[in-house]
């Protein structure tokens, strides 16, 4: 984004403060999943971010296509944060991954608090859906 | 109506934004985008529409697109710098209203209700845009 500078390693909390990212750390809870688990299937109501500690996820379609990877700090979900969309994709784990959980509810409450920060998450969701549809083009190329 | 990149601000709010802005006017065969520019200003088509044009490999000219009035061009662009990628030229007589990259963020820089608001704006333009682009890809593999 272009109004902000990175301060946090984080995609979604990438331009927050250390205060701020301590508030929503507060809301966060971690999941781990083996190699090949299935984290969402597709058609699912979405209701969390989910950001990757540490490993890698798959975006996977129904017919086996790979639509796309996450990689550690990048979030996956931030879609359904802005549109009621079932899940187009299954989310599978390529390694031991490690996930911090943030409820869509939960992020409500924290951006509410300041728009301050309504505005930096909106910005790091910015990004990465920008960098979701260079690498879609890619795939498509 | 408002453009969907204005959607969800006040009446002051507008106002405020459309200070910065300015209203162009296009006639049918008029280029408005070229490939290759370096803009990063936002694009808001307000009626008419538009087709955009890229070059193949081959050097033909393929429509990809027809955009029309409620479209927003340049998001892209807007939030990662990079060379526009394709022309852009008016179907029918066409208006559009630019918001020039300097004065939007540096309006939003002091504004952070209204930066939560246009970059909220923007991410659905992203979102719907890579739903659709998905759905193609997802087609293609059928």
């Amino acid at each position: 984004m272009n109004i902000y500078i990175r301060s946090q390693d984080r995609d979604l909390c990438k331009y927050l403060d250390d205060r701020a990212l301590g508030d929503l750390n507060r809301f966060v809870r971690e999941a781990g999943y083996p190699i090949g688990a299935v984290i969402c299937k597709q058609g699912e109501r979405i209701d969390s971010f989910l950001v990757v500690i540490e490993g890698e996820l798959a975006l996977v379609s129904t017919t086996g296509k790979t639509l796309g990877h996450v990689y550690t700090g990048e979030m996956v979900n931030e879609l359904h944060y802005l549109k009621d969309h079932p899940a187009p994709w299954e989310i599978r784990a390529v390694r031991p991954t490690r996930v911090a959980v943030i409820s869509f509810t939960d992020m409500n409450s924290f951006v509410d608090k300041d728009p301050e920060r309504a505005a930096r998450i909106q910005a790091a969701i910015n990004d990465s859906l920008c960098l979701k549809n260079i690498r879609l083009t890619h795939l498509e190329n | 109506m408002e453009h969907p990149l204005l959607r969800y601000l006040s009446d002051s709010e507008v106002a405020m934004i459309k200070a910065i802005a300015r209203e162009v006017d296009f006639e049918a065969g008029d280029l408005l985008i070229q490939t290759g520019e370096r803009s990063r200003d936002l694009v808001c088509i307000d009626s008419g529409s538009v087709a955009v044009m890229v070059q193949t490999p081959d050097g033909q000219v393929k429509q990809v697109s027809e955009l029309g009035s409620g479209s927003l061009i340049g998001e892209m662009n807007f939030v990662i710098p990079s060379r526009r990628t394709a022309d852009v030229v008016a179907v029918t007589p066409t208006r559009i209203t630019v918001f020039p990259y300097l004065g939007l963020t540096e309006l939003l820089k002091g504004h952070p209700v209204l930066a939560a608001k246009i970059f909220q704006a923007i991410n659905e333009a992203l979102a719907t845009k890579y739903l659709n682009m998905l759905a193609k890809t997802n087609d293609s593999g059928e």
